[in-house]
């Protein structure tokens, strides 16, 4: 009666079945009454007037897409360059020339950095610019908001070498933030700055504490990318503890094998 | 083009097409969290966050996943991780939401059935929200909540016995 009365409201019974379910309240009064009730209080929860969201999410998605195609291209700049940096390193000829061009590049480096006054350093636009972001992430990250605080991590792509107060700030988000989605962000962001040991110690560190199934798998995925042996440790732990999900044993498996190779 | 081949485009690393899904999801997401009783800000907030979850996750987006029920499971998990959040002061949470109901709708009858349906267990609310104020289908529901189809019609059948009682309790 249960599949048959669902079916009805969807209006999916077939012949057959609106046949069956007539025989049935035909023959039982208390039965027909109910569903008749059933009906008539179904058909009274109607759908209220839905409400537009204001601009305010329109400008936070674009701005994050925006955020989103920017990461995405300087991606793809990346993997050209690798994929042009592999293609000089197999060529012999190039080789030589690689050699002589790197001599002379030290040596006009090293000409122009003595005439250099130190003073002006804050004179770059470009890090000028980062120091701004960097400015604004911290202060951002301090948001109410949990979307807020995503962006704020995002920040933190723009800035090519983040000091210690930008690192810190990412690795007390993984690792305090109430919210599951901004310490994803966080342990994602830490991934970007791999080559960075106190990122890399950070997120080692947090596999032992974090409890969310989909953040352990993200920070697992993480380890296992960037190769660091020592996240075997904290990973066996986990599949020797009980607490754990299935799945992240699984996931953990595979990645201790991978880092074991 | 359809829901899926514009979530494809994405994950493909056409970003662009992430505004064509933007526009047609974010009011009825927006909905979907204003009936569960949230204020006007964490809507608008958790619908922010279901589309920086899918432009990020973007890669886990296979062929042969139906969007609709791809998105709405993500709507459905940031929704459980807010609960969580705030399960610490349970009441403050359920009277900001009877707070917040009365402020976003002004239709009695509904706010009433609404007031009847949070009586309700948690998987009686969600199917019946789902199937009635969403307009999702069975077996989309099933597939958002990772049950078989039969027990979301057992869920509706019974959950609405229950909200039919609790409504008459309140009435």
């Amino acid at each position: 009666m249960e599949q048959l009365f669902a079916d009805y409201l969807e209006d999916k019974l077939n012949t057959r079945q609106k046949q069956e379910l007539e025989t049935l309240l035909a023959n039982d009064e208390a039965l027909r009454d109910e569903f008749e009730d059933l009906k008539a209080f179904y058909a009274d929860m109607h759908k209220p007037t839905e409400l537009d969201p204001t601009a305010t999410l329109d400008l936070g998605f674009y701005m994050m897409l925006e955020k989103e195609k920017g990461a995405e291209q300087k991606k793809k700049e990346k993997e050209q360059k690798g994929a042009m940096r592999v293609s000089w390193v197999n060529s012999p000829i190039l080789k030589y020339a690689a050699g002589i061009i790197i001599l002379l590049g030290i040596f006009w480096v090293g000409r122009k950095t003595a005439d250099k006054d130190l003073n002006d350093i804050s004179d770059i636009p470009s890090l000028r610019e980062e120091m701004k972001e960097t400015r604004q992430m911290l202060s951002m990250l301090k948001n109410e908001s949990a979307s807020e605080r995503i962006q704020a991590v995002n920040y933190s792509y723009d800035i090519s070498k983040p000091d210690d107060k930008v690192l810190e700030a990412l690795i007390k988000t993984l690792n305090t933030d109430t919210n599951i989605n901004v310490r994803t962000a966080a342990a994602e962001a830490l991934s970007h700055f791999g080559s960075e040991k106190i990122a890399r110690d950070a997120l080692i560190q947090t596999l032992l504490t974090q409890k969310e199934p989909t953040l352990q798998i993200t920070v697992i995925d993480i380890l296992a990318g960037l190769g660091d042996k020592r996240a075997v440790k904290p990973m066996q732990k986990l599949l020797q503890s009980t607490d754990t999900e299935d799945f992240v044993k699984r996931k953990a498996m595979e990645s201790v094998k991978v880092l074991s190779l | 083009m359809t829901d899926e081949a514009a979530m494809q485009s994405v994950a493909g690393g056409d970003l662009d097409k992430a505004a064509i899904l933007y526009e047609r999801y974010k009011r009825p997401l927006y909905n979907f969290y204003l009936r569960f009783g949230l204020e006007r800000d964490s809507s608008q907030d958790l619908t922010q966050q279901v589309f920086y979850r899918i432009i990020h996750y973007r890669s886990s987006f296979r062929e042969g996943y139906e969007f609709r029920t791809w998105i709405y499971r993500i709507a459905r998990n940031i929704y459980h991780d807010y609960l969580k959040e705030h399960t610490h002061n349970h009441k403050d949470l359920h009277e900001n939401i009877e707070v917040a109901e009365e402020e976003n709708y002004d239709d009695e009858q509904y706010l009433l059935i609404q007031k009847a349906l949070k009586k309700l267990p948690q998987e009686y609310q969600e199917v019946l929200t789902m199937s009635r104020y969403d307009e999702l289908k069975y077996e989309e529901i099933a597939d958002i909540l990772n049950i078989s189809v039969s027990l979301v019609k057992v869920r509706v059948h019974r959950g609405l016995k229950q909200l039919k009682e609790e409504y008459l309790k309140l009435n």
